[in-house]
């Protein structure tokens, strides 16, 4: 399934950085590997750190940029809303997100996630740290907070995730409903 | 026997789509969630919901009870909303009141469109949460699956087309000649589909080793590209023109089986390129010699037989003076 992850990472550095940048990444994985991808066949994450390299950009946040890039992603955004019903509630069932994604790709390998909360704060950690997922995760989150409405401080902290929640009702957040209305659009075409 | 007694709050709370129906039908209490997709059920129980097919009956509580009695599962039609079907199942309680829990099964996204429920109107045991989440994340991998599989498709279309195509003219390569002849002499598929005449058309160029030798590379290729040109035109779609190699050029003309027709159209063709001759050529001038075979059923089907007779009347051209055809 890593074809859906690959088309995901040239999708972010298009939408984010535009097509010449795309095109420069392409020729340049073209030249070190010796050979053209298919058009469309996106590239894995050594995409990601051509382009951080030549944006002269932190790897940290290139990373954390595609996860926060991913939440403003409808059908991305909806699928992470279906788990939880507030931002708390989000968090606190992160580690049921390797169960979700093995459900629909079962040969992509997430991290065990393992949350442990206190009054104001959660804290994600990976049962197998991994910087890239890290990262990921921390701009992941940090988009859904948006999402959510809710204003909190989320950083990397060694190898897990810190989550402090001042407000969870800050701001109104976006909406979001349980029927989507891309499947009555498909219905009737 | 008797045991902990819930209220209706707590029953509410704890399955917020049962329903609780006394003897006679009255409505004794009703679930949170299923009070949106059933409001008024103060008209009575059967203004609301009918029995399905499975279970035969006009009257909605006689069929909830039996149900109920034979401990078989409930189905439940939406009278305001035939398609919406509701399942569950029911108990009898001592003093003979029936307290039925009733879900949505694959009905699931007609009921959240029709009642508007959200997340908090499914009991945390229900998986409802877990099948949108599974149909949505589905729809968008088979979306983006099959996207990806158009353009794998495409590209090798593509890729198929240059591997028959030589870059030069525009016309089939030697590959893609052989393609076609093998499925001109081939019956295609059917056994009644016999395969049709036509004439193979070997075509070479005279003097081509002199343009480039005088004129240079760049000249003798400009040449290529323009018998390309009068080859293509001179063809029609369902025929084949190709390159073979060199200046040498092969036609399958379907259905070209009159000798006076297929004279006619090598003269034209061949003055034609005599008339790319180009000006600059001292002492001589271009022009092609041709061999025409013509094929019909019940000949060679071996694709380098007939090649080979096409190669034969050509060098007879060569042989007779050039610039002209000969016709097997």
């Amino acid at each position: 399934m890593n074809s859906l992850v690959n088309r995901a990472i040239e999708e972010f550095l298009r939408s984010t950085y535009g097509e010449v940048m795309v095109q420069a990444i392409t020729d340049e994985a073209a030249v070190s590997v010796g050979r053209l991808a298919p058009a469309g066949a996106g590239f894995a994450t050594a995409g990601l750190d051509r382009a951080a390299f030549r944006l002269a950009k932190p790897r940290a946040e290139m990373f954390e940029d595609m996860g926060g890039w991913m939440t403003r992603i409808e059908p991305i955004r909806r699928l992470l809303r279906f788990s939880g019903r507030d931002f708390r509630d989000f968090l606190l069932r992160l580690d049921e997100l390797p169960g979700r994604a093995h459900l629909v790709l079962p040969d992509l390998i997430v991290p065990r996630l393992q949350v442990e909360a206190t009054d104001q704060s959660v804290c994600l950690s990976m049962l197998e740290p991994d910087e890239a997922w890290q990262h990921l995760l921390v701009g992941l989150i940090r988009g859904m907070a948006d999402d959510y409405g809710a204003l909190c401080l989320i950083a990397a902290d060694g190898s897990a995730i810190r989550i402090d929640i001042w407000d969870e009702q800050f701001a109104e957040g976006r909406m979001f409903c349980l029927q989507s209305d891309l499947l009555s659009d498909q219905v009737l075409s | 026997m008797s045991g902990p007694v819930l209220g209706a709050s707590a029953l509410a709370q704890l399955l917020p789509m049962h329903l609780w129906l006394a003897r006679d039908g009255a409505v004794l209490s009703i679930g949170p969630t299923l009070a949106k997709l059933l409001p008024d059920m103060s008209e009575g129980l059967s203004a609301r919901l009918m029995p399905t097919r499975e279970q035969p009956g006009s009257c909605v509580l006689s069929a909830i009870g039996s149900a109920v009695d034979q401990r078989t599962r409930l189905f439940l039609r939406l009278t305001d909303a035939p398609d919406l079907v509701l399942r569950g199942h029911g108990v009898r309680a001592e003093d003979g009141s029936i307290l039925l829990n009733l879900g949505f099964g694959i009905g699931l996204h007609k009921a959240i469109q029709s009642a508007g429920l959200t997340d908090d109107d499914f009991a945390p045991s229900e998986l409802a949460m877990e099948l949108l989440f599974l149909h949505e994340a589905n729809r968008g991998v088979l979306t983006e699956l099959s996207r990806f599989n158009d353009q794998l498709a495409q590209s090798r279309e593509v890729a198929l087309l240059q591997a028959q195509t030589d870059p030069l003219t525009g016309l089939h390569n030697r590959r893609g000649l052989e393609i076609a002849l093998s499925l001109s002499l081939r019956s295609v598929d059917l056994p009644d589909d016999a395969p049709q005449p036509f004439a193979l058309v070997h075509l070479d160029l005279d003097h081509f080793k002199q343009v480039n030798d005088q004129l240079g590379h760049q000249a003798g290729d400009d040449l290529l590209r323009s018998v390309g040109g009068v080859l293509r035109s001179h063809v029609r779609k369902a025929d084949t023109a190709a390159r073979i190699g060199g200046d040498e050029f092969v036609l399958i003309l379907r259905g070209m089986t009159s000798r006076p027709a297929l004279q006619t159209l090598s003269e034209r063709i061949i003055a034609a390129i005599n008339a790319l001759s180009p000006p600059e050529l001292v002492g001589l001038s271009v022009s092609a010699s041709m061999g025409v075979v013509i094929w019909t059923p019940g000949g060679s089907a071996r694709a380098d037989d007939v090649l080979a007779q096409a190669d034969r009347a050509l060098y007879m051209s060569k042989g007779s003076g050039r610039g002209r055809v000969t016709i097997l």
